[in-house]
């Protein structure tokens, strides 16, 4: 280590830091890690303070620890240029929630510090992954969706390739009459989907390719090898970003066997009668008689376990406009609208309303039982009605309002040469979507961005908005990855994963837990990796049981050496030592809550913030009660259905690991009580104090880790 | 329901309900917030709710025949209530006045009643009659001297006219109540038979105007209600009573003033009258609280109104001894006194019988009202 790059430790004493330990002393301790003395300041997040350490850094500060506030705060004030690499220690959140000039909370402050000088000695400064990339957007699939991503890529100033597999462009919405009302007059409106397809077909910036489909793709951002099948024969071509665009299937009528579906002529889809509207007078289908009657029977196979568990949003409002269009072309007629629900949110209730006021329309909540072929015409049985009890009614033809289906659903689209899959994971029911919350408009293959009806069930006016943004993120990803930084969530980060390869067992950890995909595999099972799809969460890290994956600012070694400084005091001294090991995404933010409410928090926890649970390394207990440390708490989103984690799947890995654990405590004779994964939300601030007290009881019940003795 | 019939919605029915007072049905989405603050809802009977989907499916032997329409006292808190702009209070009161068509025998008498056309030759009827009894009592002459009405229409004369009157609306009003019963035990599988307690209930609730009480949205209407209700109990028995007079007493008109019987009318005429006109008002001031007033409800108040009117100063003008004004008065107070009387189970009048009726049935069948 040259004298340049020496840590260097500055003390803030502001916000009460100064107040509430023994400053002094605190600047001592770099020294027992051979690195100069700490400096003191009353206020570094001042001008004069910053002022200070522009100074120091002037002077050949090239890194620092800033032991004051927590780094999520001040981010810019304490960043001086890129050459300068800082590492903050959140001294002031950890003394806000102890008790000042107690000689715990003294013994505190000093382990922070200490684990803070090492993490910093042991950082070093990424190095970007800068590649020549290409920045054209392949869409795939040419409706609405695929058009509109198109045409907002376009006006953004990137170049398009569009792959659709039918001849012309139009998708779903090209079949239909009349769409929505979205002008808030209560009127559907004719479709602008002619004009558009003109407008992509003869966009200069737009490759179009008709009847076409994407063979395979491999590669990453930027750098996509893409395969497309074309009338004049196959293509090998470059993207930079993909957006998926492929649509929805209406639910197989022929599944709705109680409802007439497949068996009853005059039984069709809504999406096979708006054909039939859009082509002309509405005939119903077996004998070409005009309906004077037609029942809509609502949530045809949706919202239903045995069929759609989900509701398709769009299926209402499709029936409410096609009521219009059968009383538009006969005044007499009767319209029967059967619903479990009607949902037609914000300004679709104005159509809604107005389909409601109309004479011959006739709705009731009931559930149908039975849709059934009587005299040439449908019967319809439908129980627990709004009417009271069970009615039956006759109709000329039924049609049954069915939900989406993800195009995605079975795959068939991309057909990605990826280790994971060669399509993007759903999150359920087939659609590839993410968490509405952690994760707007991402999939969990960087670069990749499922838009419209693929993602989750939405109409043509919530797809248009959607293409939009996923084209957005599409720019954003190639711009990011040309510059060597992730995508969300931990966009800006150039670190990237390395693999010690000589290691390496091919036993695949990696390969499979990656949340994004990004590592491929040789024949032999080696991993290949793909930094550009890499999104830095360190899953992978804390995978490898070899321990060979790091990044430069962020290792397996940098965190064991951090556990190896925390001081442990001997048993006589009745101190237990608590590590905590909580993901900065979520329980981090809940701690500074907490520290921010001046709660109390057990002055034995010792916690170290991480990308991600997924990425806590198993070694790190061993290593922490190898110390003598009495308990491990792992902090992490939930997981599940509802899961929260910002990786999807990181504190689901990091709780499976956990289930190895017995035995590495078992070989080391300590109770498996003394590690317990909690997961935190961002809003348990006020939790925080309960959960950790519980454990600090556990710890006290099952007394000291017998290896505090040999530890040194 | 019966299991093989269809379900047969009337989309000219639904024209005619809002044609009727009920142009709001189609608004209500069916939340039930009607229901829960309505006082008429019973746990098995989610009024006004249901009405109002059988209203919107034109569904009318349903709403025809349902003690629940009848038992609805309109007291508008439904309508103030309902988030979607529907008023369910105004459906009713629309579905009601197709009920007095509807029930009507001779249905013809209904159908006039309800239309404007017709008023005037409602209004003939009586007049010619009586215009054929002055000429043939006094050849239409003004008697001298004392103002005594029964000088110019002599008793015998009016009760030959007033009493078959009565009698044709007592018929007719059984027959129409035959139809509203026999359809409200054809909708409601209860016995249909009438109890001692449910007619005792029905006539408790009456008198003490138990449901106006209750209401929020149109609360002074209890007052005006019951002014009237009293005035016109207490006229109805002036009236007998001085039949009583005439026929056991022989003791003529007119009474003295301070007559006990005299009295009684007298009050009773100024109760109805400041009742009428109280409601009157509150209509022309607070449709929003009173709800709609139809041709139906305009028709009965004001010939309500009329003949109180025309009663008082009939009174008034005998007292002041002008004859000029006191016999025509007197005659055309005859021709609204009989419009009320005669056609009784054809205008709004009935709905005394149709909502006693109802609030029996009800009572009948184990439902409270
Ligand atoms: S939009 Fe309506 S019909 Fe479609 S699934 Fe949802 S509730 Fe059912
Ligand atoms: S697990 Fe995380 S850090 Fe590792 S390769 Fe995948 S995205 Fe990157
Ligand atoms: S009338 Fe109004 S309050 Fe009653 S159910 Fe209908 S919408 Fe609701
Ligand atoms: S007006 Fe009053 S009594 Fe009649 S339905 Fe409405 S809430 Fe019930």
């Amino acid at each position: 280590m040259t004298q340049v790059n020496a840590p260097r430790v500055y003390i803030c004493t502001g916000c009460d830091i100064g107040a509430s330990v023994d400053v002094d002393k605190l600047c001592k301790i770099p020294a027992e890690f051979g690195v100069p003395q700490a400096k003191r300041h009353p206020f570094l997040c001042g001008e004069e303070g910053l002022q200070y350490l522009r100074k120091e850094v002037a002077e050949g500060a090239g890194r620092i620890l800033i032991a004051a506030c927590s780094g999520r705060v001040y981010a810019d004030r304490f960043d001086f240029g890129k050459d300068v690499m800082v590492e903050r220690t959140a001294l002031r959140e950890a003394l806000w929630v102890s008790t000042p000039n107690d000689p715990d909370t003294q013994l505190l402050a000093e382990d922070y510090l200490k684990m803070g000088i090492v993490k910093l000695q042991k950082s070093e400064k990424p190095e970007p992954y800068i590649h020549q990339l290409d920045d054209t957007i392949l869409v795939v699939g040419g409706g609405i969706t695929g058009m509109t991503a198109a045409l907002a890529a376009t006006d953004a100033g990137k170049r398009v390739r569009l792959v659709e597999k039918e001849a012309v462009l139009g998708g779903f919405v090209r079949k239909l009459k009349r769409r929505f009302p979205i002008d808030g007059t209560g009127n559907p409106v004719e479709t602008n989907i002619v004009a558009m397809a003109e407008e992509v077909k003869n966009h200069p910036a737009v490759a179009l390719h008709l009847s076409s489909e994407v063979v395979s793709i491999s590669g990453q951002p930027g750098e996509f090898d893409v395969r497309i099948k074309t009338p004049e024969g196959e293509i090998a071509v470059r993207a930079g970003a993909i957006v998926q665009a492929t649509g929805f299937r209406p639910y197989d009528i022929s599944k709705l066997g109680h409802l007439g579906g497949g068996t009853v002529d005059n039984v069709i889809t809504s999406a096979r009668f708006e054909e039939i509207a859009a082509s002309g007078r509405i005939r119903r289908p077996s004998d070409s008689k005009e309906p004077s009657s037609v029942a809509f029977i609502q949530c045809a196979g949706s919202r239903d376990e045995k069929h759609l568990p989900y509701c398709s949003s769009f299926c209402c409002m499709t029936s409410l406009k096609q009521a219009r269009y059968i009383r538009e072309q006969n005044p007499d007629a009767k319209v029967y609208i059967f619903y479990r629900d009607m949902r037609t949110p914000g300004k679709y209730e104005l159509f809604y309303k107005q389909m409601q006021d109309d004479d011959g329309v006739f709705m009731t909540k009931g559930d149908v039982v039975s849709v059934a072929g009587v005299d040439g015409g449908v019967e319809i049985v439908v129980n627990n009605t709004l009417l009271g009890g069970t009615i039956r009614v006759k109709a000329d033809m039924a049609v049954l309002a069915v939900g989406m289906e993800s195009a995605a659903k079975n795959g068939g689209a991309l057909h990605l040469a990826y280790r994971q899959g060669p399509e993007l994971p759903e999150l359920n029911y087939g659609f590839p979507d993410s968490h509405f919350v952690c994760f707007p408009y991402e999939t969990r293959r960087t670069g990749i961005y499922a838009a419209g009806a693929v993602r989750h069930p939405m109409d043509a006016a919530q797809s248009e908005t959607d293409a939009a943004g996923a084209a957005l993120k599409a720019i954003q990803c190639i711009t990011l990855a040309a510059a060597g930084k992730s995508a969300h969530p931990r966009s800006g980060d150039t670190s990237y994963p390395d693999i010690a390869f000589e290691r390496c067992t091919q036993c695949k950890r990696c390969t499979e837990e990656c949340p994004y995909g990004m590592y491929d595999e040789d024949a032999k099972g080696t991993p290949q990796p793909n930094p550009l799809r890499c999104r830095r969460c360190g899953t992978c890290m804390g995978a490898c049981p070899q321990r060979i994956i790091s990044f430069k600012n962020y290792s397996v070694d940098m965190f064991s050496a951090m556990i190896k400084a925390i001081g442990v005091p001997g048993e006589e001294e009745n101190r237990p030592r608590v590590l905590i090991l909580a993901c900065e995404n979520d329980s981090m933010p809940a701690f500074e809550m907490a520290a921010k409410l001046r709660l109390k928090l057990s002055p034995h926890i010792r916690v170290i913030g991480l990308r991600c649970l997924g990425s806590m390394n198993m070694v790190w207990l061993n290593d922490a009660f190898a110390k003598g440390l009495d308990g491990v708490l792992l902090f992490g989103c939930k997981f599940g259905d509802e899961y929260q984690c910002h990786n999807m799947k990181g504190s689901e890995l990091a709780s499976e690991r956990l289930s190895k654990l017995e035995e590495t405590l078992g070989r080391m004779s300590l109770e498996p009580e003394r590690v317990r994964f909690v997961p935190i939300a961002i809003d348990d601030a006020y939790a925080l104090p309960g959960i950790i007290g519980d454990f600090m009881k556990v710890i006290e019940r099952v007394g000291p880790n017998p290896f505090k003795e040999f530890a040194d | 329901m019966n299991n093989t019939e269809y379900l047969e919605p009337d989309l000219a029915f639904v024209a005619r309900l809002k044609r009727a007072g009920g142009e709001s049905v189609k608004k209500c989405f069916q939340c039930a917030t009607c229901v829960a603050v309505c006082d008429v809802t019973q746990s098995d009977r989610p009024f006004p709710r249901k009405e109002m989907i059988w209203a919107q499916w034109g569904l009318k032997e349903k709403l025809f025949y349902n003690p629940d329409v009848w038992l609805c006292h309109q007291c508008g808190d439904c309508s103030t209530h309902c988030p979607r702009g529907a008023k369910p209070s105004d459906v009713l009161a629309a579905v009601r006045n197709l009920s007095f068509i509807e029930y009507a025998v001779p249905g013809f008498l209904g159908k006039m009643h309800s239309s404007p056309a017709a008023l005037v030759a409602l209004f003939a009827l009586p007049a010619a009659v009586l215009l054929l009894a002055a000429i043939y009592a006094n050849g239409l002459v003004m008697p001298e001297g004392e103002i005594v009405y029964s000088r110019f229409f002599p008793l015998a004369v009016i009760d030959s006219i007033f009493i078959p009157a009565a009698l044709f609306a007592l018929i007719t009003s059984i027959l129409s109540l035959k139809k509203l019963w026999s359809g409200m035990k054809r909708n409601s599988p209860g016995k249909g038979d009438p109890d001692a307690a449910a007619v005792f209930g029905a006539v408790k609730d009456i008198l003490l105007h138990k449901k106006f009480a209750q209401c929020r949205t149109n609360r002074p209407r209890y007052t005006g209600h019951l002014l009237i209700f009293f005035g016109f109990l207490a006229l109805f028995a002036t009236t007998n009573l001085v039949m009583m007079y005439h026929y056991l007493l022989g003791r003529e008109t007119p009474l003295a003033l301070g007559d006990p019987v005299k009295l009684l009318g007298n009050a009773g005429a100024l109760a109805a009258f400041a009742g009428v006109s109280y409601i009157i008002a509150r209509r022309l001031a607070a449709p929003d609280e009173t709800g709609k007033t139809s041709y139906q409800d305009w028709t009965f108040i004001l010939t309500l109104y009329a003949a109180i009117i025309t009663g008082i100063l009939a009174e008034s003008a005998r007292l002041a001894d002008i004859p000029a004004a006191a016999y025509p008065v007197y005659f055309t107070h005859l021709v609204f006194v009989f419009f009320l009387i005669a056609y009784l189970p054809f205008s709004k009048f009935a709905h005394m019988l149709y909502r006693t009726a109802a609030m029996i049935y009800a009572g009948s069948n184990g439902k409270n009202n």
